[in-house]
């Protein structure tokens, strides 16, 4: 599996831990699914919890706005803000 | 001649969790998915109890939405008020929000009145001796005041691993059986049948005992809370709900169900409960 991949996949069993989804496998949750106000009945305090986990676990912090919108769209863009965040800090 | 009716609490209904723990705890949200039909999101173990506790009194029925729901708890959220601690505390970041919303000492009340599409009032009543008696009193001065016509009143606890570390919280003995429990009533201001006639406070033993000479003791079975165990006070035949059952804060909350369940048509518990220092609660269950 390439980090991206391991990455994507890590991150969707963060969301399921996180948002108490532990019903859902994390492989269901598609790569571009919308994650907040989508199928998968996230709401904005799940939102508020992904985004307190991604900075406990990868040390990246979302800012509420647009930051968070456009960060928090699906799992790839998660990724994408992630890697983004990190390589503007390395 | 009009005749004046006064409201009274009569029982509608009763339901119970109870469950001795002492190692691995028991996996509740198959309970709760069976109990409720449905998962429930974002809840610990306390606000599942809750919500077992009161599925089970409710048995499928439909409560009016404008029940009022009277709550009480020995120990409260241990679970999540020691997430929310540790988070913060040990490991140095602000508490997660879901696990910070549950901290609210009404968050069960909510999710119980949430589940069952209740809109009347809700509140969680704590009060270290006499928990149950004081969200008991409230609903009957609500029903009975025609404030509310319908109201559930429930309590919950759990344990905490490590149990032998809970035990010692709850002042236990080493190897006393501790349990997780939530006890719930239905009543309802109309009805016939079995009641919660009265639910009421004593400054003194004298106070309390100047009331209980009014009861038939023929007909009234005592009840008595933790550590009253040798006390008969002027009824001689005892109702036992604790023996055999495991320690929890609100035990006293199991007594009206125990004896509903056991008692014949006509009979009367009246129970005791005192706070160890010179006062008294009690409150009546007729069958």
């Amino acid at each position: 599996m390439s980090d991206r991949a391991q990455m994507l996949a890590d991150l969707k069993a963060m969301i399921v831990r996180e948002c108490d989804k532990e019903e859902m496998d994390p492989s269901e949750i598609g790569d571009d699914e919308r994650l907040i106000g989508g199928g998968l009945d996230l709401d904005s305090l799940d939102a508020l919890q992904i985004s307190m986990a991604v900075k406990e676990n990868y040390g990246v912090r979302i800012e509420g706005g647009p930051d968070a919108r456009k960060a928090l769209a699906s799992i790839n863009a998660l990724a994408d803000f992630i890697e983004a965040e990190r390589g503007r800090s390395a | 001649m009009t005749e004046a009716r006064i409201a009274g609490a009569y029982i509608k209904g009763w339901g119970d969790y109870v469950c001795e723990e002492g190692g691995e705890l028991t996996d509740l949200k198959p309970i709760l998915k069976a109990t409720l039909g449905q998962p429930v999101r974002r809840i610990g173990r306390f606000i599942s109890l809750a919500l077992i506790g009161a599925a089970r009194c409710l048995e499928g029925k439909t409560p009016p939405p404008d029940t009022a729901v009277y709550f009480t708890t020995g120990s409260g959220d241990f679970e999540v008020t020691v997430e929310v601690m540790e988070h913060l505390f040990r490991d140095g970041f602000p508490p997660k929000p879901l696990s910070f919303i549950n901290t609210v000492s009404n968050a069960a009340c909510f999710y119980v009145a949430k589940s069952f599409g209740l809109t009347g009032r809700s509140t969680c009543i704590g009060s270290r001796a006499f928990g149950f008696e004081t969200a008991l009193q409230l609903a009957l001065l609500d029903l009975k005041m025609g404030t509310i016509r319908s109201a559930l009143i429930g309590s919950a606890d759990i344990v905490l691993q490590p149990v032998a570390i809970h035990r010692q919280r709850l002042a236990q003995a080493p190897d006393a059986p501790l349990g997780e429990a939530a006890h719930w009533l239905w009543l309802t201001a109309d009805g016939e049948g079995g009641a919660l006639p009265d639910c009421r406070f004593f400054a003194s033993r004298e106070d309390l005992m100047a009331w209980m000479g009014g009861f038939d003791p023929d007909s009234t079975v005592l009840g008595l809370g933790e550590g009253l165990d040798d006390d008969r006070f002027s009824l001689s035949r005892t109702f036992d709900y604790r023996t055999g059952r495991p320690y929890y804060d609100s035990r006293t909350a199991a007594a009206p169900s125990a004896f509903l369940t056991q008692a014949g048509s006509g009979e009367t518990m009246l129970h005791v409960s005192t706070d160890g220092a010179g006062r008294y609660a009690a409150f009546t269950v007729r069958r």
